[in-house]
C-alpha cells in the first residue's frame, strides 16, 4: 500500500498546484487565458478531490492507526491532508455554486486568499510525506524558518482553538443570516 | 569512580562486587558508616557546607572505605551533621574490571576522566576486543548523579582496532597516550521515556524494521529523536491538542465556507453564464 500512496499522491499535488495557478491566472489575468482558467477550473478541482480521497484512503492502509497517532510526523501529515482536503473542497463548491462570477470582484480575492491556502498546506503535506518516505526536501526548512519545527506536533493552545471556533460560528451565523435575506 | 553494568529490560551490574554499597544499617535504622576521625579529622559533613556546595576535590566531600569507620551512635552528634549515603569501595570481580585512571576533575565545563579496560578481561560477562576487530558502541552521559533518568544518548558507532570505522582506535605501545589525536565528535540526545516494548510494537511504525535488523540510522538522526523522546512523554496530552486542532482547523474552514457561500450563489442566480 505504500507505493500505492506515493502514486496517487501525485495525483491531488498536480490537480491542485494547477488549480491554484489557474485561480491567480483567472482572477488577476485578462483574455483569452484567462477565460480558459476560468472555464476549466471546476474539472480540475473536483479531480483534484476525488485523487486527494483516493490518496488519504491508501494512506490508512500504510501503517496501524495506532502508529499513524504515534508519530509527530503523521500527526503532522494527516492533519495538513484533513485541512487542505477541506480548503480544496470548499473551492470547488464556491467554483461550482459561483460559475464565471466566482472570479470577479470580492469572491475572486476569497478564491486567490484559499488558493494560495491551499498550496501552502498542500506543499506541507506533501514536504512532511517526503519525510516519511526517507526523501525530505530543502522546503522543509521554510517552515522551520517561520518557527515550526516539523518533528514536533503542530497543535494551537486552547485559547486559540476557543477563538477559531468563535470565528467559525461568526462567520457561519453570518452566512445563514445572509441565505435567508437572499430567499426572501 | 567507575562501574561496569549494562543495560537490559533495567540497569544490571556486572558479576562481583560493586564500587559502592549503600551506607545504612535497616535493622538499627541508621548509618551503617562514619568517617574516621583519626584520618579525616571529623566525624561528619556540614549540612551548610554540602548545600553551599563549599567542597572542591581537594576536601572531602564523599565517604570511602579507607577512611571510614563503624558508626558510633553514641557520638556527640549534633543537628547538621551529615554522613553520605554512599560507602565507596574498591569494585572487585567482573565488576571491578573499568577503572579511572588517574584522576577525573571538571574544570571550564568539562569532565576530564580516563577509564581504562582490558581489551579482553578474561571475564565470561565482558566484550573480548582483538586488534583488527571491529565493534558497535553508543555512550550515554548520566547528569544529575541518576543512573536512570534524565540521560544523554547516541546513536551507534562502529569502532576499528587498527581497521576502518567510524572510530579508529590507535594502539598505544608504551606507556600511557599523550591524547594528541584529533577529537571525535559525537552528538547526544535526550531519548525520552522510551521503551523497548513501544519500540517493537504496534505504536512504532518502524517496529518491523528493527525486526529486520535495521539500523536506525536508516531512519533518524539525533535531532528527529530528540524531538520525539520528549513528544513521548507527553504522548496522550500531545495527541488530544492535536486532535482538538484538528477539529477547530476544520470547524472554521467549514464556518468560513458558509459565510462565504452567500456571495457566491446570489451571483450565480443572477447570472452570467
Amino acid at each position: 500500500m505504500t507505493g500505492m500512496h506515493h502514486m496517487l499522491a501525485h495525483f491531488p499535488v498536480a490537480f491542485w498546484a494547477l488549480a491554484s495557478l489557474m485561480i491567480l491566472v483567472g482572477v488577476l489575468a485578462k483574455g483569452w487565458l484567462a477565460d480558459l482558467c476560468q472555464a476549466a477550473l471546476l474539472p480540475v478541482l473536483i479531480l483534484g478531490v476525488l485523487g486527494a480521497l483516493a490518496t488519504l484512503l491508501s494512506g490508512y492502509g500504510i501503517w496501524s492507526l495506532e502508529a499513524l497517532l504515534h508519530s509527530p510526523l503523521t500527526r503532522n501529515h494527516l492533519l495538513m491532508a484533513f485541512w487542505s482536503l477541506a480548503v480544496y473542497l470548499i473551492l470547488l463548491v464556491l467554483v461550482w455554486v459561483g460559475g464565471r462570477d466566482a472570479f470577479s470582484g470580492p469572491r475572486g480575492l476569497a478564491l486567490v486568499v484559499l488558493g494560495l491556502l491551499g498550496t501552502w498546506l498542500f506543499a506541507l503535506t506533501g514536504t512532511l510525506g517526503g519525510h516519511l518516505a526517507g526523501a525530505p526536501t530543502f522546503f522543509s526548512a521554510l517552515p522551520r524558518l517561520l518557527g515550526w519545527e516539523l518533528y514536533t506536533t503542530f497543535y494551537a493552545p486552547t485559547w486559540v482553538l476557543g477563538v477559531m471556533v468563535l470565528l467559525a460560528i461568526a462567520a457561519a451565523v453570518l452566512g445563514f443570516r445572509r441565505l435567508k435575506r437572499a430567499h426572501r | 569512580m567507575s562501574d561496569d553494568q549494562w543495560v537490559g529490560e533495567h540497569r544490571h551490574s556486572d558479576a562481583g562486587r560493586g564500587p559502592y554499597t549503600t551506607n545504612w544499617d535497616a535493622e538499627n535504622t541508621r548509618p551503617q558508616w562514619m568517617f574516621d576521625p583519626e584520618a579525616t579529622g571529623r566525624h561528619a559533613l556540614r549540612w551548610e557546607d554540602v548545600t553551599a556546595e563549599r567542597v572542591d576535590f581537594d576536601g572531602l566531600y564523599y565517604l570511602a572505605e579507607s577512611f571510614a569507620v563503624p558508626f558510633d551512635p553514641d557520638h556527640d552528634w549534633q543537628e547538621g551533621d551529615v554522613i553520605p549515603r554512599r560507602l565507596l569501595r574498591e569494585g572487585e570481580g567482573s565488576r571491578g574490571d573499568i577503572r579511572v585512571a588517574g584522576d577525573a576533575r571538571w574544570s571550564d565545563g568539562y569532565w576530564d576522566v580516563t577509564l581504562v579496560r582490558d581489551l579482553d578481561t578474561g571475564q565470561p560477562d565482558d566484550k573480548a576486543f582483538a586488534s583488527q576487530g571491529r565493534y558497535d558502541l553508543a555512550f550515554a552521559v548520566h547528569r544529575n548523579a541518576t543512573g536512570s533518568r534524565w540521560h544523554y544518548v547516541s546513536l551507534p558507532y562502529s569502532l576499528g582496532l587498527g581497521r576502518e570505522a567510524d572510530i579508529l582506535a590507535s594502539s598505544v605501545t608504551e606507556g600511557t597516550p599523550d591524547w594528541s589525536q584529533p577529537w571525535f565528535d559525537l552528538t547526544l540526545y535526550y531519548p525520552g521515556q522510551v521503551d523497548w516494548p513501544l519500540l517493537i510494537g504496534e505504536a512504532h511504525a518502524g517496529a518491523e524494521k528493527i525486526a529486520a535488523g535495521l539500523p536506525v540510522r536508516a531512519h533518524h538522526d539525533e535531532r528527529q529523536l530528540a524531538h520525539y523522546g520528549v513528544e513521548m512523554e507527553f504522548q496522550d496530552a500531545i495527541q488530544r491538542q492535536w486532535a482538538l486542532t484538528l477539529v477547530a482547523g476544520l470547524l472554521l474552514l467549514a464556518g468560513l465556507f458558509i459565510g462565504l457561500l452567500p456571495a457566491f450563489r446570489r451571483h450565480h442566480s443572477g447570472g452570467t453564464p
